[in-house]
Formats: structure tokens, C-alpha cells, sequence
């Protein structure tokens, strides 16, 4: 076990130093760069920026020197935000958008889970079929197509609630982002649940334990839905760390102040290290998620060897 | 009869919804209050649907129905609500397969609590003290080592003691055995049947074991019952029965006995004086894993001599090496060290290139058909791509003679050549196995395990096909299983394999008659030959 | 031995009343796509200033986007886009994916661990961010889109391949194949190809999907496929912009692309449920 957390860590680790190195190496051979913004800088300051961000450096030793700060926690201002630094913006972006994301991600996990296994226990009635097609739809509906319909219908047509901006994390404010960033998610673990719980309650054990005289709750609920959790989540892993990380889609729909948007935004200005740090955020809770989600996947199944 | 019985049944007809013909037809059954009643049917006769429907268990899509069903008195209606009270505390049920019937993500000591205190109403520790108790009946001792297991961390034996106890704890005055030992070697399967025996008596549970296999029912049973076109056809003291069949049903049934073995069984053919093949030292490891070295061998030091037209028969426990020796000596397998040789030539070694022209000569049969045959070919290209790969025959014609010939001498119709394997029976798709082999002609054979599959008929007419094969075109046959009675009746010369090498081999009668190893006698005693 | 036993994949999927909808839908989206700008008189690039963001019309079926270019030629044309990205990346999935897991599969011991290991670090790269990060760096060509979603999305079906043909290998039907002297390459295409065509299409009925919505939201994020071309995350896109006075301007692409979606959704699952000898009929 923990010669597995170990392994596990130390591969999680030289993954994440692969990401950044590529990422590193990618967005700095694009052509342009961090100061080429709409009016051009006089040379002389230009030359005084790039030699303040250690951009007039071989390429080796920018990412060396980018090596040494990260062993010492430092990501370095952002080259767009000047006067902020990269830890800074996550600091203050980063909790909205794990607001947004954890209320979202209970939202999936609770909202999922319930109806799979509504779904699973009338199979085949009406009422599986119903939800099951709405989770197909709510699954092949981009973020980017149902957050602006939401707009468009609760907020635009009904007027019930505000179409954007954060309002302090006010609940009004935060019902229509946490909605559109749950609902993919929320179809993908129904339909999940569903499916691994109709194929538990066919198998032989779930027979036994009904020839046993078991109460049909309790072989549900202990029985059939504890072997079918085990799918439902290894998606949840990567997933929860994608809806932590905040939407880029959703933020800019509803223009809240999130970590999100940064990655994109980072990317197209050549802000450097703002990009590195959305990474480095990225990559670590991606790594951690999965891990978290095999430990519980070989908790609940022990079968599942833990390797 | 002044005690009245723990289980009338009258009338029980089982059938599809909608259609007519019923699977069950007029099933009457009745068993006293401790006593063993083994059913015993082919395979496909209803029994295992008979146990189900007596707790509302059938699934979907069958119906069942009674003209009396009654449990220690109580009568009760044909529908799922009514019995569901009759699970467990009425009737305990122990399943075919105990891997599947045992929730694999639970532990052992979890769900046999968890039936305890529902039966019986126990608090949580009562219940797992005697949980614990159980277990230790049905001799998983020390319980404590047990309770916290899971069901794929015992072995299949284990499993199906967990099960006992599961179905025993809640106290029912009827047990229903499901085929219990057929996924188990005999052995185990022996043990496991005087567990449940002795453990029902003790108890006073009236004990119904439903199975295939006459002679094990026939060893631990009061009284038989026989059951054909859906309907008891026969029933009498388990030593009557055996003794004097009197319905056709039951008659076949013993006969499909394996009677005395053909002999003198040498003098038909002339063995050959020089051995055909001869292994010396073979030795197979497990294949090799990243931190798992120093695991034993799977084989080690094992040596085995085999001539043309003689039948060797391997036996020995499962996880004995049996199926490895199997696949070292078609090269299926890297072999490790130690010699084969067959035919003049050394396999042990050999490249790809040099085994293609010793594969005709050196064919095997597997275990299970529905496996070993490509579900998507059909029976005339299974039987014919070893001529193709071989180039064997002129032309299309000559090629689809020879298949032809091969499907008869494996007792086919040759015209099945056009059929998938899906449309057979499991018996006529382990002959589409031998036909395939036989077709190139091969001087040795090899049977892994090939008629454990098959029920006790079909191992007999295939028992007997083999050995005409064998006396007809000489072939030798190296026939390896765990079932001592099939393999002591088709060869001559026996060798018992344990731990990845021979412990003692022998003439037939010598073995039987003097077994000089511990292994040899539990599968003697298991096989109902000691 | 009754001949009418089991109906064979084909008849089991030709009996899935959805996946014969989502076919039909299908064929019918790729007809308009393929038909409805040569042959209607529109032009989906040409603005029309006299009739900005109209409402559907007679003459503007869809009607006009914020500068006047005609919606049905732009969805059609937006539609066309998109089926080409996932045909070519499905392509790309098959002639990369399959070949590498069957090998992989094959071979095993550590030449085929190491195979499935580099599967394992590309498949563990956030591959979104990775593809964002393409773009914007790179500029927005349409061969570095292809050539980012064909590179990621082969790794799903080089691991599924892969662990059938494990499973496979050992089976009985493939050591008797050997045991009759078959030639490796005669075991990997008689006998593991038909196996696996199955489970690589099931497999490609997921991947297109996925593969249409990473297009689209890099269109949507104005990352991917670029003007005069348009894709119909792009059209989204426009449309969620002007949403408050133009709705029908997200609504048809909007509604194109969820047909997709959907009609692939249950074309795969009337592929795995007829390849699926288990599921009834």
C-alpha cells in the first residue's frame, strides 16, 4: 500500500514535470511574444522588460532558472498582469472556481447516482427510458450550447435569475454556472450508475442473495450499487479535476472571475508563466484526483489490485 | 408415515411465457425430515430451474406453476410475493457455482452476518460470533483467519463451504443443493458432498443435492431420484436404483457408468518398442514478472515415456501442471530446461520454422469446444485450415473430401461441415475438435481435459471413440484429466502428477490395485475406486 | 441443429429501432451537407448589409447572421466541417490505433509494455490543454487540428484493442490455431481481426463523438477551425453572441450539432448492443 502511494506519486510526479516541460518548450517556440501587443514598445524598454523576465536568455537556462523556482514555490509574475504575481491570480481566481466546481461536482455525483439507480430499479419501464433520454441529450449537449440556452431561457426570457457576474458567490448568482458545468457530468455518472447497476442485479450473487432471503433495499443499496460505483468513479477522477479547475466556456458565459479563463487567455498573449501555473494547477490535481479515485475504486472493489 | 414431510410438491410445470411446451412437465417430489434425496437428470432437464421456481426465483421470461406445494406443512401459492418469506428461513439454497453465488466485493464474515441477523435477529457482534462459529462448522478453521476475507481470496472449495454455511445459518428445515461440486475436482468435490451430508444430518435439514453425476449421488444420498422429459420418471434407495434400473431413463443412466475397461487392452495393436516420445527433465516456469521472481516452477524434473499406438493417462489435482505439460509438449508454452523428444526430432526449444512440419504429427484437443473453436468459422474451415496451412491435398475438392472423412471418423455428419460451432451440442463440438486434429493425420494426441466438459453418456461414447481411434490408426494418446474412473478405463499405463512432477506411474491395475502415493489414494478414494 | 438459432450482429442491429433512426439521421445530415451549397442559391460567405440578423424568412430559411450571410449555407457548410474533422480523425484512429494494439496485444512481454506505457503518458496529458495550447501557439491551421485530435484520439482505441487481443491470445480457438502450425500473421487476420472489428467499432462509435465536441469547443474558444471555413462550434459560437436579439442564430447550429451528437450516441449503442451476444435482441 504505501509502496504503492509511493510509486504512484513519484510517477505522478515525473508525469507532471513531462507536461510542464513540454508546455515550457511549446508555447515558448510560438512565434510572437509576451510584449507584442497591440502597439509595439519602444526597443529600450522592451530590451529592460526582457531582461527583467529573463527572456533575453538561451532557452536552457530560462527553463533551468524556471526549474529552481518551482523547487521553491514560486511561479513569477505574470508577464500580462504585471504588477500581479502568477500565485497571486490563482489565489484569487482559484476559490471561485472550486466553489463553483465542488458545488457542481455534488451536484453530479448526488443528482447522477440518484437517478442511475432510480433508473436501474425500474429497468426497462418508463420512467428509465424517460431518464435515460434525457441523460443521452444532457450528454451530447456542449457546455458552450446549453450555458448560453440557460441564459437565453432563465435569465434573457424568464428574467428569474442574473445572466452573469459572480455577485460576492451570491446562490442566485451561482445556480445557472454550477447547473451548466454539472449537467454533462451529471448524465455521464446517471447513465454510468445505471448501467453497471442493471448488469450487478442480472449476475448470479445478487440471486443468491435474494435466495437468501435479503430485503430488495438492502440489495440495492449494499449489494448491486457498491460493485457498481467502481465505474462511475474511475470517471469521476479526471473529471472532478476538469470541473475544479474551473470552465473556460462558463466563466465566459457568465463572466465570473475564475481560474479558467486564464489557461486560454494565457496562451494567446504568451503570458508564460500564467500559462505554467494553470498547468502546474491542472496537471497536480488531474494527477491527485486519479490516484484518490483508484484508491476508492480498489476500496470498494477489492478485487482490483492495486498496482 | 406418521411425521409429516418437510417438502411436498406436486404437479410443478415450468415453462416460457406465452409458448406451449413446458421445460418441467408434472414434477411430484416429497422428502421427510432429514432426509437426502439426490435428483439426477442429463443436462438440460430442469432441475436447476426446479430449484429456483420452488423460491420465486426464475428468470425472466419462465413461469411456474403447482398443484401443491407445501414446506413442513405450510402450503404455499406459485407466485414470486408468496414465497419470498420462504427464502433462507425455509429453504436454503447452495448454488452451482460458488465464485458467482458469493458477492465479490464483500467479505465472507460481512455477508454471513448480514443473514444472521436478519434470519435470526442477532445484534451485530452476536452475529458475527456466530458467524465465526460457522465457519469453523464448516471447517474454515481458524475462523478469524477467515471472516474478513473476500470470496476471490479462497479457494473453490472454500467458497463453496462459505456457501453452506450461508445457506445453513438461517436454520432451514429444507437445503437445496444446486449441482454444488460440479465446479470443483473430485477431490474437493467429495469433501465438500460429506460436509453438506453430515452437517444436514447433524442438524435434522432434509437435504435435496440436484447434479449430473450418478456415482457421487449414489455415494452420499438415501434415495435417488431420476428425472427426464421434465417429470420424475424413477425414484428408489440410492443401492435399488444403481442395482436394478427399471424406466429407460434410468437404465441409460447407468449404463453410461463406465463399465470394466476394454482389455486385454494392449493386445489389439502392436506398441511399438522404441517410445515415440520421451521427456526428460522438463521444466516450465511461470512466466516471469517484474518483482515476482522465485516463484517455483510449474514444472520441474518431470519425465514421462509414451509409445505409438498406447494410451497414457495423466491425473492429478488441479494446479497440478497438468494443462502446462499439455502446452510445453505442443511448444505453446516456453519450456525452461530438460528434453522432448518426439519422433526423432528435439522439441524442447525448437524455433517457430522447425515445429511446422512436426505440428502434423503432434496434435492436441482441448478442454472446452465452445472455446477452442473460432465462434466465427465454419465446422468444414475449422476442420480444414491444418490442410490449408499444411498444404495437404491437390486441390478445393480433394481438401473437402479429407475434411469430410475426418468429421465421419470423429462420428459426424460430414454435412455439419457447413454449420458454426454456436449450432452444436457441446459433445458434438469437442468430435468438431478431435476431427480437426485428426485430419492431418497426427501420430500422437494429446487430450487436455477433453471430455471433463461433457456429461457422463457423451464421456462415454467419446471415451470409446477415442479408443478405437487409438486400436484402428494407432495412434498414441496421451490423455490427461482429473477424472481417474474415464482415464483408468481408456489406458493401460497411468501417471500421477502433483506439484509439477510425476509422483508415481504404473500399469492400470497395479495403480488401482496398490496405490503407493498419499495423492494417488485421494483421487482414488474421491473417484469412488478405493 | 436448427439454423435459425442466434441472429447474426447484422440482424440484431438492423431490428435496434434507435440505431436505424440515428442511421437514418445521419444519412440525412450528410446529405445536406453535402448537397444543400451547391445546389440551393446561397452563399454562406457573402454578407448581405440589407438584411442583417433577419429572423427565418423564405428566402433566408435559417436566416441571416449579425452580417448578413445566409445561416442554412453556413450551417450546411459549419456541418460539413465538422463530419470531415471526425471522419478523418476516425480514420487516423483506425490506421494508428488498431495496428498498435493489436501489436501491443500481441506481443506483450516488455516490448508491448513499453508500447502501452507511451499510451499511458499521452493519455495522462490533460490533452485539451495540450490542444489549446497548440493552437494558440501555432496559429489555428486545420492540418495541426487534425493532426492534434488524430494523435489523441488513437490512444482510446490502441488500449481497447490491446486488451481484447490480451484476452484473446490466450483463448483456446488461437492456441489451436497454433497447434495446427498457423503462421502469426495468419492468427492476427483470420482469427483476431474479425474478433476485434467489433469492439474497434463500438469503440470508434464513442471516439467520434468525442472527437466532434473537441473540435467544436476549440472552434467554440475560436481555436479552431478558421474564417472563410467554419465548423459548427464556430457557429455556435457567433450565435451565442448575438443570442438576446438573433436566438435562431445558435438555435440551428446549436441544434445540427446536438443531432450529431445524438445520432453517433445511438448508432454506438445499437453497435454494442448487436455485437453484444448477451443483450436481447
Amino acid at each position: 500500500m504505501i509502496g504503492f502511494l509511493l510509486r504512484r506519486l513519484a510517477a505522478g510526479a515525473l508525469t507532471l514535470l513531462a507536461l510542464l516541460t513540454l508546455s515550457f518548450f511549446l508555447i515558448r517556440a510560438a512565434p510572437g511574444g509576451p510584449f507584442d501587443a497591440e502597439r509595439p514598445l519602444e526597443p529600450e524598454l522592451r530590451a529592460r522588460l526582457e531582461a527583467q523576465y529573463r527572456l533575453d536568455q538561451p532557452l536552457w537556462r530560462q527553463y533551468l532558472a524556471f526549474l529552481a523556482d518551482l523547487a521553491r514555490g514560486e511561479l513569477g509574475p505574470s508577464l500580462q498582469y504585471r504588477e500581479y504575481r502568477v500565485a497571486e491570480l490563482i489565489r484569487e481566481g482559484w476559490p471561485v472556481s472550486l466553489r463553483l466546481g465542488s458545488a457542481a461536482l455534488l451536484l453530479a455525483v448526488a443528482a447522477g447516482l440518484g437517478l442511475g439507480v432510480l433508473a436501474a430499479w425500474r429497468r426497462d419501464r418508463l420512467l428509465d427510458r424517460l431518464l435515460m433520454a434525457l441523460a443521452t441529450l444532457l450528454q451530447a449537449l456542449p457546455v458552450f450550447v446549453s450555458a448560453p440556452l440557460l441564459v437565453l431561457l432563465f435569465a434573457l426570457t424568464l428574467g428569474w435569475l442574473p445572466a452573469g457576474g459572480y455577485g460576492g458567490g451570491a446562490l442566485r448568482h451561482l445556480v445557472l454556472p454550477v447547473t451548466a458545468l454539472a449537467l454533462p457530468h451529471l448524465a455521464i455518472v446517471a447513465r454510468l450508475t445505471r448501467t453497471a447497476m442493471v448488469e450487478t442485479l442480472a449476475a448470479e450473487f445478487v440471486r443468491a442473495a435474494r435466495a437468501r432471503g435479503l430485503s430488495e433495499t438492502r440489495i440495492l443499496l449494499v449489494h448491486a450499487l457498491r460493485p457498481a460505483l467502481v465505474p462511475v468513479v474511475a470517471y469521476l477522477g479526471p473529471a472532478a479535476a476538469a470541473v475544479l479547475t474551473g470552465s473556460v466556456v462558463v466563466e465566459q458565459t457568465f463572466g465570473l472571475p475564475g481560474v479558467g479563463r486564464y489557461f486560454v487567455q494565457g496562451a494567446l498573449n504568451r503570458d508564460y508563466t500564467l500559462v505554467m501555473g494553470v498547468v502546474l494547477l491542472v496537471g497536480a490535481l488531474v494527477i491527485l484526483l486519479s490516484l484518490l479515485a483508484d484508491l476508492l475504486a480498489a476500496w470498494l472493489d477489492p478485487r482490483i489490485r492495486l498496482r | 408415515m406418521s411425521v409429516p414431510p418437510v417438502l411436498e410438491l406436486e404437479g410443478l410445470e415450468i415453462g416460457r411465457e406465452g409458448d406451449g411446451a413446458p421445460i418441467v412437465a408434472d414434477l411430484t417430489l416429497s422428502l421427510a425430515p432429514g432426509e437426502s434425496l439426490g435428483l439426477i437428470g442429463a443436462s438440460g432437464a430442469g432441475k436447476s430451474l426446479s430449484a429456483l421456481a420452488l423460491l420465486g426465483l426464475l428468470p425472466p421470461g419462465l413461469r411456474a406453476r403447482w398443484r401443491r406445494m407445501a414446506l413442513a406443512g405450510q402450503r404455499y401459492a406459485a407466485a414470486s410475493a408468496a414465497l419470498r418469506p420462504l427464502r433462507g428461513r425455509g429453504i436454503g439454497l447452495v448454488f452451482q457455482e460458488p465464485l458467482a453465488a458469493l458477492n465479490p466485493v464483500l467479505p465472507v464474515g460481512f455477508q454471513l452476518a448480514e443473514v444472521l441477523r436478519r434470519h435470526l435477529g442477532l445484534a451485530r457482534r452476536a452475529a458475527r460470533a456466530e458467524a465465526a462459529a460457522w465457519l469453523e462448522r464448516v471447517g474454515l478453521a481458524p475462523p478469524a483467519a477467515f471472516l474478513g476475507r473476500h470470496p476471490h481470496e479462497l479457494s473453490g472449495g472454500q467458497r463453496q463451504r462459505v456457501a453452506i454455511a450461508l445457506a445453513l445459518a438461517p436454520g432451514p428445515p429444507l437445503l437445496i443443493a444446486d449441482e454444488p461440486t460440479s465446479a470443483l475436482d473430485p477431490p474437493s468435490a467429495d469433501e465438500i458432498l460429506r460436509l453438506l451430508v453430515g452437517l444436514a444430518r447433524e442438524r435434522g435439514t432434509a437435504l435435496l443435492i440436484v447434479s449430473h453425476e450418478l456415482e457421487l449421488l449414489a455415494r452420499h444420498c438415501e434415495r435417488l431420484a431420476v428425472l427426464a422429459e421434465g417429470r420424475i420418471v424413477e425414484s428408489a434407495a440410492a443401492a435399488e436404483l444403481l442395482a436394478a434400473p427399471r424406466e429407460p431413463a434410468t437404465r441409460r443412466l447407468v449404463a453410461a457408468r463406465l463399465g470394466p475397461p476394454p482389455r486385454p487392452a494392449g493386445a489389439a495393436t502392436a506398441v511399438a518398442p522404441e517410445p515415440l516420445l520421451r521427456v526428460r527433465a522438463l521444466r516450465v516456469e511461470r512466466r516471469a514478472r517484474w518483482l515476482r521472481r522465485g516463484s517455483p516452477p510449474i514444472l520441474d524434473g518431470l519425465e514421462l515415456e509414451l509409445r505409438q499406438g498406447e494410451a497414457l493417462g495423466l491425473v492429478g489435482p488441479s494446479g497440478s501442471g497438468k494443462t502446462t505439460l499439455a502446452r510445453a509438449l505442443l511448444g505453446l508454452v516456453p519450456v525452461a530446461g530438460g528434453s522432448i523428444r518426439f519422433a526423432g526430432s528435439e522439441l524442447a526449444g525448437l524455433s517457430p520454422r522447425g515445429w511446422r512440419p512436426l505440428r502434423r504429427a503432434l496434435q492436441i484437443v482441448f478442454q472446452d469446444p465452445g472455446a477452442s473453436l473460432d465462434p466465427r468459422m465454419q465446422v468444414g474451415a475449422i476442420v480444414g485450415e491444418g490442410l490449408r496451412i499444411h498444404g495437404i491435398g491437390r486441390d478445393a475438392r480433394e481438401r473437402e473430401a479429407r475434411v469430410r472423412a475426418a468429421l465421419a471418423a470423429a462420428g459426424l455428419d460430414p454435412d455439419c461441415a457447413a454449420c458454426y460451432p454456436h449450432e452444436l451440442s457441446g459433445g458434438q463440438r469437442q468430435r468438431v475438435a478431435i476431427a480437426r486434429a485428426l485430419a492431418l493425420e497426427p501420430r500422437l494426441l494429446v487430450l487436455d481435459e477433453a471430455l471433463s466438459a461433457l456429461d457422463a453418456a457423451l464421456r462415454r461414447d467419446l471415451l470409446a471413440l477415442l479408443d478405437r481411434l487409438r486400436r484402428e490408426l494407432g495412434l498414441a494418446l496421451l490423455f490427461i484429466s482429473h477424472d481417474l474412473a474415464a482415464t483408468a478405463w481408456l489406458c493401460e499405463r497411468i501417471a500421477v502428477l502433483e506439484g509439477g512432477r510425476i509422483v508415481e506411474s504404473g500399469p492400470r491395475d497395479r495403480l488401482l490395485a496398490a496405490p503407493a502415493h498419499p495423492v494417488t489414494r485421494r483421487l482414488l478414494a474421491a473417484a469412488g475406486l478405493a | 441443429m436448427s439454423r435459425a438459432f442466434a441472429p447474426s450482429p447484422w440482424q440484431r442491429f438492423r431490428r435496434h429501432r434507435a440505431a436505424r433512426g440515428a442511421l437514418l439521421v445521419l444519412a440525412a445530415l450528410t446529405l445536406f451537407a453535402l448537397l444543400a451549397p451547391p445546389l440551393l442559391p446561397l452563399d454562406p460567405h457573402s454578407p448581405d448589409w440589407e438584411r442583417i440578423s433577419v429572423p427565418p424568412e423564405p428566402a433566408h430559411p435559417f436566416g441571416t447572421d449579425a452580417i448578413g450571410r445566409d445561416l442554412l449555407a453556413r450551417t450546411a457548410l459549419g456541418l460539413r466541417t465538422t463530419l470531415l474533422v471526425a471522419g478523418s480523425a476516425a480514420l487516423l484512429a483506425l490506421l494508428v490505433g488498431l495496428p498498435w494494439g493489436l501489436l501491443a496485444g500481441w506481443v506483450g512481454g516488455p516490448v508491448g509494455g513499453l508500447m502501452m506505457r507511451i499510451v499511458d503518458v499521452l493519455q495522462a496529458l490533460p490533452f485539451l490543454f495540450l490542444a489549446i495550447l497548440l493552437m494558440a501557439v501555432f496559429g489555428r491551421r486545420t492540418e495541426l487540428l487534425f493532426a492534434a485530435i488524430g494523435g489523441y484520439v488513437w490512444l482510446d482505441l490502441a488500449r481497447i484493442v490491446r486488451a481484447e487481443t490480451l484476452s484473446l491470445r490466450e483463448r483456446e480457438f488461437v492456441l489451436a490455431a497454433r497447434a495446427l502450425g498457423a503462421s502469426t500473421g495468419r492468427i492476427l487476420v483470420r482469427h483476431l481481426l474479425p474478433q476485434l472489428a467489433g469492439g474497434a467499432l463500438v469503440a470508434l462509435g464513442v471516439i467520434v463523438p468525442k472527437v466532434i465536441l473537441i473540435e467544436s469547443f476549440l472552434s467554440y474558444l475560436g481555436l479552431g477551425i478558421q474564417e472563410p471555413m467554419v465548423s459548427l462550434g464556430g457557429l455556435v459560437h457567433e450565435g451565442a453572441q448575438d443570442m438576446s436579439f438573433a436566438p435562431w442564430a445558435l438555435a440551428f447550429p446549436a441544434g445540427f450539432l446536438v443531432a450529431l451528437l445524438l445520432a453517433l450516441h445511438f448508432l454506438a449503442e445499437g453497435l454494442r448492443d448487436a455485437l453484444d451476444p448477451r443483450s436481447p435482441a
